[in-house]
């Protein structure tokens, strides 16, 4: 299945061989915590609790490449929320891939929660454009999207957020 | 009110392209109905009985005469004619075809209206209290924190694909109108020790499952409202049930895990969260607050001889002086309700022509703002009692001067089979029948307050379960029946009505009413309301006069 991932000149599709040379990932419900090397690929069910679940490895969460979240159906939104709080409370960089009912309509949703590569079925142009289809925001994002108080606030205190 | 600025309009212009290109890849198959469901229904487009239906959000019901008149257009331009206002004090289109939808959007774009989150799983239209910003028991105008929620809602990435839908609402004043205690959060302005914050109240709700609302935070400083409430949305949004859309909203989690459960993890999640980022600068709120400002209001005498001459000359005027406006903050102004419940009328429903008489009223009597009420009424907030006689006599000509705010005849009803396509049976119809058997002026006054609520269906849209009376639409066979409730109530003695007993067919509940309302006339204590009345009567004698009579 095609995927795209956010570089940092935006929203690319990566190579067929990438996609095979990734790892298989490992559920986060069966990762032996004793040994050095912890799997470069975890995935994490929709239904598990993120914050208990990867509490025991939030020392060692930069060993992790990638965690896949699921979407079961597009309109199953628990995922967004374990990236949010992936990202904010676990401050985990690495890749948070999308899997699942991955649909275009949804894509924003995913990217602004703090999703960084996309596994879908269809073609990948609609993606591109719905992921740019807003250019201003009322939240702060998980993907570092600024809300639109920090623009109507151009002063010290609206910077000193901006920076934060 | 509040004015959009240049992003706030892109924002909305933005969401028009996207729905555009959704609507367009429906139409061209692109999209299966199932994936273009959760799309439109985020837009307010249901596909109802007979044909889509388009609900336009009127956030926390307040209206420029700008936007009424617009509303006007839309209904005469894309629908037959008329609109039908909401308990969420929205407006629905009825008979839109899916081709005009995108213009019908463009349209409202030009008076910074939207459909934004009027239905689906998400964050739906933040409603208040239909007298903000007029009232006298008010601590402050509850609409700036209504517009920050409808801010931050708007397309919030995490919480726009929840269990289920969800509904806030605000009061700041000491009477609830606003009903929070049966929302999935209801807050409440309170001020403590000289602080103003919100009482927070979770997990209120109707639908086939009733709940009110249980306190999870006592007083929250008004500058942590949205980490809080994201805090609540997170908790919800992971541990909400989706194995069973009856079990999905937030009232089942909170109540099959505890308040105190429930609690504990808001809290904690509050604790935790990122809320230097999630709350707002004081400079926004008070950039928001601005648009909510009083207007000029002039420094009058709380005495009108123009008003006082007209009461004493015109009865009909006196009668809707008395029933239709309520005292208002400032000396010599008044809030004058319009009763969209005129005997025989749909409950909510308004005409183009009417919307336009509405909408002129506004810019000449009430510095252009007008409400709409989740009684599905409209109010003139801020007329001066020396204009009263005036405002009446143009809404007399218009067929809008229904003197019977809070009486017998002011019914909510759902749309129910008429429009419906999960209602089990009729709603308006009822409403019709009730209104004009107690049509005559005197008999409405003698009974007083009372509140008559009818849902079609389970689902309880229209809001049966607080009614003092509630109705229950039930299919038996394919015919219309309908249960009756004693005993609910939306305000601040907040409860949940008791089912009487089997269901009657429609003439024998109009019946049955009748003589439920002729025993408490006969049996009340002096000017007791009926609410009052059957708490201390109890149900055991209505029920037997609700089914004396009637064929076992």
């Amino acid at each position: 299945m095609p995927v795209l991932k956010r570089e940092l000149n935006g929203w690319q599709l990566i190579s067929e061989e990438t996609i095979a040379d990734e790892p298989a990932s490992v559920s986060v419900s069966s990762i032996d915590l004793s040994t050095d090397k912890l799997p470069a690929r975890i995935s994490v069910p929709n239904d598990v609790d993120v914050l208990e679940a990867l509490e025991p490895l939030r020392e060692r969460l930069g060993e992790i490449h990638q965690i896949v979240l699921t979407f079961p159906a597009f309109t199953d939104g628990r995922a967004y929320s374990q990236a949010f709080l992936l990202r904010q409370r676990f401050g985990f960089t690495g890749d948070i891939r999308a899997s699942g009912n991955v649909l275009r309509d949804q894509a924003l949703f995913m990217a602004r929660s703090g999703f960084s590569s996309l596994e879908f079925e269809k073609a990948p142009e609609g993606f591109v454009s719905s992921l740019a289809a807003y250019s201003a925001y009322y939240q702060r994002g998980a993907d570092g999207t600024l809300p639109v108080w920090t623009d109507r606030h151009s002063d010290a205190l609206g910077s000193k957020r901006r920076a934060a | 009110m509040y004015r959009y600025d240049e992003f706030d309009g892109l924002i909305v212009r933005e969401r028009i392209a996207d729905f555009r290109s959704q609507i367009d890849r429906r139409l061209s198959g692109e999209l299966s109905e199932d994936e273009f469901k959760p799309l439109r229904l985020m837009n307010g487009l249901y596909l109802q009985l007979h044909a889509y239906m388009l609900r336009v959000a009127i956030p926390y019901g307040t209206l420029s005469s700008k936007q009424l008149h617009k509303l006007a257009h839309v209904a005469r331009t894309y629908d037959k004619g008329y609109g039908h206002l909401t308990t969420r004090q929205n407006i629905q289109f009825n008979w839109p075809a899916l081709t005009d939808v995108a213009a019908i959007l463009d349209d409202l774009a030009e008076v910074e209206m939207h459909a934004i989150q009027t239905s689906g799983n998400c964050i739906r239209n933040v409603t208040s209290d239909q007298y903000a910003g007029a009232a006298r028991d008010e601590i402050e105008d509850p609409r700036v924190w209504c517009e920050v929620i409808r801010q931050w809602s708007t397309f919030h990435p995490e919480f726009s694909f929840l269990p289920r839908k969800f509904k806030i609402a605000v009061t700041a004043a000491k009477e609830d109108r606003a009903a929070i205690a049966v929302h999935d959060i209801g807050l409440r302005l309170i001020e403590r020790e000289g602080l103003v914050g919100f009482q927070v109240l979770v997990g209120g709700g109707m639908g086939r499952t009733p709940y009110l609302g249980q306190e999870v935070r006592d007083f929250l400083p008004k500058e942590e409202l949205l980490a809080y409430l994201e805090a609540i949305l997170r908790v919800y949004n992971q541990f909400g049930r989706r194995d069973n859309k009856y079990k999905a909203r937030i009232k089942i989690l909170v109540n099959e895990i505890g308040v105190d459960t429930f609690r504990q993890k808001v809290e904690r999640e509050y604790e935790d969260g990122d809320r230097e980022t999630v709350n707002l600068p004081t400079e926004e709120v008070e950039r928001i607050r601005a648009y909510f400002a009083s207007p000029d209001f002039e420094a009058l005498n709380d005495q009108s001889s123009e008003l006082s001459n007209a009461l004493a000359t015109n009865t009909q005027f006196a009668a809707w002086v008395r029933n239709n406006t309520v005292a208002h903050k400032m000396p010599g102004y008044v809030i004058a309700n319009i009763s969209l419940k005129a005997p025989g009328e749909a409950p909510g429903d308004i005409t183009d022509t009417q919307m336009e008489v509405a909408a002129d009223l506004a810019s000449h009597y009430s510095f252009d703002e007008i409400r709409v009420t989740h009684e599905q009424n409209l109010c003139l907030p801020h007329v001066k009692k020396d204009d009263l006689f005036a405002v009446w006599q143009v809404l007399h000509e218009a067929g809008l001067a229904a003197d019977n705010i809070g009486l017998v005849s002011d019914i909510i009803a759902c749309p129910g089979l008429d429009y419906c396509a999960l209602a089990n049976t009729r709603s308006i119809p009822i409403a019709q029948q009730i209104a004009q058997r107690f049509s005559d002026p005197r008999r409405a006054a003698a009974i007083g307050e009372l509140k008559i609520k009818i849902s079609g269906c389970i689902n309880a849209c229209g809001h049966h379960h607080v009614g003092h009376v509630g109705i229950l639409g039930v299919d038996k066979k394919g015919e219309e029946f309908y249960q009756i409730l004693l005993g609910g109530s939306a305000a601040n003695d907040a409860s949940l009505g008791s089912i009487t007993g089997r269901a009657l067919s429609s003439d024998e509940t109009v019946d049955a009413i009748e003589r439920l309302l002729e025993f408490y006339l006969a049996e009340r204590q002096s000017d007791e309301p009926f609410l009052s009345f059957y708490r201390r009567v109890g149900a055991a004698p209505l029920k037997e006069v609700i089914y004396a009579s009637v064929e076992a």
